[in-house]
């Protein structure tokens, strides 16, 4: 490998306790380059079909790509696996901020742990040592205390992935995180490694990573960096994200009446202002901090310094926090600051946890669970001490929780009395803090996501390609505000590594890394007209409150929208990638699986 | 005369501009309160100094702290009376301070490396002298001879070049970054413990 690539993949396999190397395959890396699209590729040909998600067999790939590290925003990680929460969809989170560099200064370009040993451990790497360690003294402990632990254990420098007691219990919207407040969370990636009983990946790297051509690559450092530094103060996004984070969304969703109200009943919210950034900028607000390599820097840490919940550290991010506060109706800023940083201590996906919260909330309302079915916790809207207890009872899956730490698709199933309608998921997948009525591309994008009900996806076709070679390069995807055109990240993958990729094929490997997904998804069971879906509130629950009062996404117009999608992707009109399509973007080797699968 | 580079206005393209750099005295400002943690210093740095991209070979290094978090950014604080210089063995000699610009100079054939580490003993901020992760020699900031790649890179501000001075107080800064944390981290939380990170740094 000229430069990029750090040349080698880790393999860790729990029940024997080996690890070996092996070298990244060049061909392979061209067609998929890297992170969500080489892994969906690497899960496609090493795990059988039709495996359970959370066997031993399930293998947990922690995947850096070629940018990770050494460019601007270029921090991520991203962790493919098959999803626990989903069955049959690929999960594909990703997170910063410094682990993934850390681990190609290790010289590895990923991880891929598989089997399950029988007692807790974690892996420590460095450089060229990898070791299986007792991580007894970690079980149970929350994320905060397991990094530091890990840091006063191993070094100043050691940067860990570790799950918290969510994980360890069994909760299947668990979280894996690179740093208390940074998870890759959606789809059960905590879950899945904590059925592994793996608590930690802790790294250190003293390696380096090679530029190929280094006069382009200077040149398209100073310009990106130039228009990212010069974007704290001159862009919209750069200067919001800079100084409040992504949090700013709140209020500018509820604008235009797209943000998650009352388990996503509305879209505006006229109590807004009570949890908004302003409050939280005026109130809690300490410093900014960013990910590797990041000029924005958009974690914005806090700390709350007075009433009940005083002493706590948070850091409030937008779809995470606002899924607990408007979708919950939390009206006291410090109490959902204190829930949002519960729960990320206990290693929850914030989102699927506020989802789950609310749909709880709105069963509760219409007296479908009873105060006696939740052992006496009195759960009104956006009341915070029944909202701790509800968490305490899904923590520790006892009662209810039991039962809520499957997520809202089993939940509703289970209790049933037409709480299906309102049971926002899609794919088992429980939504991001947008809902859908009004802005009818954010519905769209939940239906046909590759990992379920999921923001991450992108709303067009152009967003979508973007955000899959982010996620592949492993930039953040928030830097697509600054690559323009989006041929740039060729162009910088290119001066990386060294080949001649055409910056006017950005689109067709876009495409082939979709459709990848997409055809792993269906040998994996995936029904495209079954499951790419809306709850029915989507199509029936029109808008009460605020400017956009009465706005709905009736069921035909999402059907046409949808076939639209399916078409503009090369699938037919049941949602299956064509022969055709599939030779065009060199994927025949998926043909004879995907016509045994819909046959 | 050194070339830099910068974005044509126009076009948007970066080209290089020659431009002459007088050898002078300065010292790179920290502001403390305002570092991201976002370490681009390091990546920039390392690829100035070793044309590939390294941290761990970076001549400034960020150190990060929970509970916090707090992250602070060490690098050579350029004493003026060089307490490394002195440390550094007779047989050795590996260090001299460049008269005209005030940073300390390192002669990586005489250096003894890590296995000596004197000067990184004798700083005052602990973590000023890093080593090679390769060679194993000690690394201490230069300056970039006046235009320090670091500073280019520090979108938040943290880091500014101040040309044309040094500081005459014998020791500046002489906390070491844990305790630097440490009262940082007294003011902006309520956390009263802070990791210590004093294990060798490789």
């Amino acid at each position: 490998m000229n430069g990029g690539y750090a040349g080698q993949i880790l393999y860790v396999d729990l029940i024997s306790g080996d690890t070996k190397t092996e070298p990244i395959d060049q061909e392979l890396a061209r067609q998929f380059i890297g992170g969500r699209g080489l892994g969906a590729k690497m899960l496609w040909d090493s795990l059988a079909p039709g495996t359970d998600p959370a066997s031993p067999d399930s293998p947990l790939m922690f995947l850096t790509g070629p940018l990770a590290g050494v460019v601007p925003m270029g921090a991520q990680t991203c962790i493919v696996f098959k999803s626990p929460k989903t069955k049959i969809t690929l999960g594909h989170p990703t997170t910063g901020p410094h682990w993934g560099p850390e681990l190609k200064f290790a010289g590895y370009d990923g991880v891929i742990v598989s089997g399950k040993s029988d007692k807790p451990v974690y892996v420590y790497i460095e450089d060229g040592n990898v070791e299986l360690r007792d991580a007894a003294h970690l079980w149970g402990k929350g994320i905060l205390e397991t990094w530091n632990t890990l840091r006063a254990e191993l070094g100043p420098r050691v940067q860990s992935m570790c799950i918290g007691p969510a994980a360890e219990n069994g909760v299947l919207y668990s979280s894996i995180h690179a740093e208390p407040f940074r998870s890759a969370a959606r789809g059960g990636s905590g879950y899945l490694m904590g059925s592994k009983n793996l608590k930690a990946v802790a790294v250190r790297g003293t390696g380096a990573i090679t530029i190929a051509r280094q006069k382009e690559f200077r040149e398209l450092f100073s310009l990106i960096y130039g228009r990212m530094s010069g974007g704290r103060r001159t862009s919209r996004h750069g200067y919001a994200f800079s100084r409040w984070g992504s949090y700013y969304s709140g209020m500018a969703w509820s604008d235009v009446s797209t943000l998650d109200v009352k388990n996503f009943r509305e879209g505006y919210w006229e109590e807004m202002d009570k949890i908004s950034v302003l409050q939280f900028e005026w109130r809690n607000k300490v410093k900014s901090r960013g990910c590797n390599g990041c000029p924005i820097a958009c974690m914005q840490h806090g700390v709350i310094r007075e009433g009940p919940y005083a002493g706590h550290v948070v850091n409030p991010d937008f779809d995470s926090t606002q899924c607990i506060g408007a979708g919950c109706l939390v009206t006291d800023l410090d109490g959902l600051l204190y829930l949002q940083q519960l729960g990320d201590d206990l290693g929850f996906d914030n989102i699927s946890l506020g989802g789950v919260t609310g749909f709880a909330m709105e069963c509760y309302e219409k007296g479908i669970l009873t105060k006696n079915d939740l052992d006496g916790i009195e759960l009104t809207w956006g009341y915070v001490p029944a909202m701790i207890e509800l968490w305490k009872k899904i923590l520790n899956r006892d009662g209810i929780g039991a039962l809520l730490a499957q997520g809202v698709k089993e939940a509703s199933e289970q209790v049933g009395q037409g709480s299906e309608k309102f049971a926002m998921h899609a794919k088992g997948l429980e939504y991001g803090a947008y809902t859908g009525q009004k802005r009818h591309a954010r519905a769209l994008q939940y239906a046909v996501g590759d990992r379920g009900g999921c923001h991450h996806y992108g709303q067009t076709w152009e967003e979508q390609n973007v955000r899959v070679w982010s996620d592949s390069l492993l930039m953040c995807t928030w830097a697509r505000s600054y690559m323009n055109p989006p041929s740039l990240y060729v162009d910088l993958l290119n001066a990386v590594t060294g080949w001649n990729l055409d910056p006017g094929d950005f689109n067709t490997w876009a495409e082939r890394m979709l459709v990848m997904a997409r055809s792993y998804n269906i040998r994996e069971g995936m029904n495209p007209l079954e499951d790419d879906v809306l709850p029915e509130r989507v199509h029936s629950d029109a808008f009460t409150q605020g400017p956009e009062a009465g706005a709905l996404y009736p069921r035909e117009e999402f059907v046409k929208d949808r076939t639209d999608f399916y078409h503009r992707r090369g699938c037919d009109d049941n949602g299956v990638p064509t022969e055709q399509h599939l030779t065009e973007l060199g994927l025949d080797f998926v043909i004879p699986a995907i016509h045994d699968a819909t046959t | 005369m050194a070339e830099i580079s910068c974005i044509d206005p126009v076009n948007q393209k970066s080209k290089n501009v020659e431009v002459l750099l007088m050898p002078q005295k300065g010292y790179i400002e920290v502001n403390y309160n305002i570092c991201t943690g976002c370490r681009l210093c390091e990546i920039a740095c390392s690829f100035a100094k070793e044309s590939v991209v390294n941290p761990a070979a970076s001549r400034i290094k960020v150190y990060q702290f929970w509970p916090g978090p707090i992250d602070v950014p060490a690098l050579c604080r350029n004493c003026s009376d060089h307490p490394c210089v002195a440390a550094c063995p007779p047989k050795a000699n590996a260090l001299s301070v460049n008269e005209e610009t005030g940073t300390v100079k390192v002669d990586v054939e005489k250096c003894l490396g890590i296995k000596c580490s004197a000067c990184a003993r004798a700083c005052p901020h602990e973590v000023a002298v890093s080593f090679h992760p390769l060679t194993t020699k000690a690394m201490i900031c230069d300056l970039c001879q006046g235009d320090p790649e670091c500073v280019k890179v520090c979108a938040p501000g943290c880091l500014t070049f101040m040309p044309g001075s040094a500081f005459d107080g014998k020791h500046y800064a002489v906390f070491p970054p844990r305790v630097i944390a440490a009262s940082m981290a007294s003011q902006f939380y309520p956390a009263t413990g802070v990791v210590s990170h004093r294990k060798e740094d490789k």
